[in-house]
């Protein structure tokens, strides 16, 4: 992560610099009293240098240093610069380590800046007693969240268990069904109802009752054409062959014609099942 | 059933192609239906199965003007609508018209010209007229173009677009012979050259049906009929890409007026319209690729559609 502010300075002295990162991080998130650990300052920026300058290290307070190593690697994408301190401290709690500064004036914009990086807030543990005593409270810790997480499944559970128990309401008994009388399908009925419809009628509408009639006299179904129903060996009868085609034709003539093709059905003889 | 006998007889032209080609009773009566509906076909079939005699005998039957062309990769428009020539001795251009002035032209083998030369004659097709430099020239009257296509034989073609599949009114697959077909073609043509029946009508007898044809009544039930086959073809399905345009729902009606006139009829009945349906939409819709890779046959996808509508 890189921390970029403005800050003047003197550009003359400064490198110009293309920062990619400025980054400040240990190798431990928590030091133990009085044993070595590590902060590294890394800069990475675009151009190939064999040297960073005006680098200002963090400060801190409750540690020393015991060392300061500086590496520069160059790559195809610039140069990385690092400075590793090796500190150690000599109280406990919180171990604050400040911001580390780079001035430079920025390749972005050619104006001299500061770059500003992260800074630190690590806890150091103390001693080989107070390890023991964080060993137990890290056990400490893993038991409650146990316990806590059973609870939750047995009241879960309990709750579950509750609703199963409770006895489900009685469904409503359904109604008694309608009472339905089928009429017993009589094609011949249906025939002579309507030959009877379209004498008093003379209309489409009835010539129309008249046609599924005949179409369910031959067996047929409403779907098929008058081609369907020839073809079945109920339509072999010459007369209701015939019928069925005078019918076909009431039923499709132009609307003037229509009282002349409905004469036409009326004067065929009254097909009637044998 | 009963027949109001129109004052002309197409049934005359299915007798005199019948007289000489055996079978395909099918490629026949749609050559007729489309003469009378003022359409254009697409006979798409393996080759030596009558298609050209069947063209030839429909002209011969008219008394019209019949050309043949041959479709080949380096054909080029003019070679089909005409061309201008300057004549020295005149000093001036002429005009020499192509093949397409003819009352039935055949375009055999349509798929083996290029795109160019498909669209000259599929113009002059919706057009009925040819502009040859500054003049326009009306084809003749009545004009119809029988082209042909041969499925086995694809290296080397142009497939038709769909819109230019859309122009053609019907499409005829046209099948082998049965046993007894095969038999009655040797009878026939294996000892004799047999000549095509001449002259049973006339080119004003084609524009006297077209003219009736359009007299043909068309129940709303029918109507309806012929809008729901349509839209079924539209319903998305996995081997249904796009269905027909409302082209297909006129041509559908022209050719069920057309069969209803060729049976004497002058009421369109459910009957014509299923009966005619799969020559007006085979062409009209448009397949995925499912049906190329399960070899599903497209014929039976639209046999089936037009079976999914219930008739009036």
């Amino acid at each position: 992560m890189v921390l970029l502010l403005a800050a003047t300075a003197q550009a003359q002295q400064y490198q110009r610099l293309l920062v990619r990162a400025f980054t400040l991080t240990t190798d431990t998130a928590r030091p133990q009293l009085e044993q070595p650990f590590h902060v590294s300052v890394t800069i990475r920026v675009a151009e190939n240098l064999t040297d960073i300058t005006n680098v200002f290290l963090p400060t801190f307070f409750g540690a020393e240093e015991l060392g300061d190593e500086q590496q520069t690697t160059h790559g195809p994408d610039g140069t990385t610069y690092r400075e590793t301190l090796t500190l150690v401290a000599h109280t406990r709690g919180m171990l604050s380590i400040s911001s580390a500064y780079l001035d430079a004036v920025d390749a972005r914009d050619g104006k001299p800046k500061r770059f500003i990086s992260n800074s630190l807030r690590i806890p150091v543990g103390g001693g080989p007693v107070w390890a023991v005593w964080d060993a137990l409270r890290a056990i400490a810790y893993v038991v409650i969240a146990i316990v806590t997480a059973g609870a939750a499944i047995f009241v879960l559970a309990v709750i579950f268990w509750r609703r199963r128990a409770r006895p489900a309401a009685a469904p409503a008994p359904p109604p008694p069904p309608p009472l339905i009388v089928e009429a017993e399908p009589d094609p011949a009925r249906d025939l002579a109802d309507a030959f009877a419809q379209l004498r008093e009628r003379r209309d489409r509408a009835a010539v129309l009752v008249l046609r599924g009639a005949l179409w369910r006299a031959a067996g047929a179904s409403t779907g098929e054409t008058l081609g369907d129903v020839l073809r079945r060996p109920a339509a072999a009868d010459e007369h209701l062959r015939r019928l069925l085609m005078v019918v076909e034709r009431a039923a499709f003539i132009e609307q003037a014609r229509l009282s002349q093709a409905v004469e036409d059905v009326l004067s065929e003889r009254e097909w009637t099942f044998v | 059933m009963d027949i109001r006998v129109t004052s002309a007889r197409p049934s005359v032209l299915i007798d005199a192609l019948s007289a000489t080609i055996v079978g395909q009773a099918e490629v026949v009566e749609s050559l007729v239906l489309a003469l009378i509906a003022g359409g254009h076909v697409l006979l798409e079939g393996p080759p030596g199965l009558a298609k050209t005699l069947a063209c030839r005998c429909l002209a011969a039957a008219l008394e019209g003007d019949f050309k043949r062309v041959q479709f080949t990769p380096d054909l080029l428009p003019a070679d089909i609508v005409g061309t201008r020539i300057f004549d020295q001795r005149e000093t001036a251009f002429s005009t020499v018209l192509g093949p397409i002035f003819a009352n039935v032209v055949l375009a055999d083998e349509i798929n083996r010209a290029p795109a160019k030369v498909q669209s000259a004659l599929l113009e002059a097709m919706q057009e009925r007229q040819v502009t040859i430099g500054p003049q326009t020239h009306a084809l003749p009257d009545p004009f119809i173009v029988l082209a042909t296509m041969n499925p086995l034989d694809a290296d080397g073609t142009y497939a038709l677009p769909f819109a230019q599949l859309d122009r053609f009114l019907l499409k005829v697959r046209v099948d082998l012979p049965s046993h007894e077909q095969e038999r009655a073609i040797l009878d026939r043509f294996a000892v004799a050259h047999t000549e095509p029946v001449r002259g049973v009508a006339t080119l004003d007898d084609v524009l006297a049906w077209r003219r009736q044809a359009q007299d043909v009544h068309l129940e709303e039930k029918i109507k309806a009929y012929i809008v729901d086959i349509v839209m079924e073809t539209r319903k998305p399905t996995p081997y249904v890409e796009y269905g027909a345009s409302p082209r297909a729902t006129l041509a559908l009606a022209f050719v069920a007026r057309a069969k209803a006139l060729l049976g004497g009829r002058d009421f369109v009945l459910p009957d014509d319209v299923r009966l005619v349906a799969p020559l007006v939409l085979r062409h009209r819709i448009g397949f995925t690729h499912r049906i190329a890779v399960e070899r599903v046959d497209p014929e039976q996808i639209v046999l089936g559609t037009i079976a999914a509508v219930r008739a009036p």
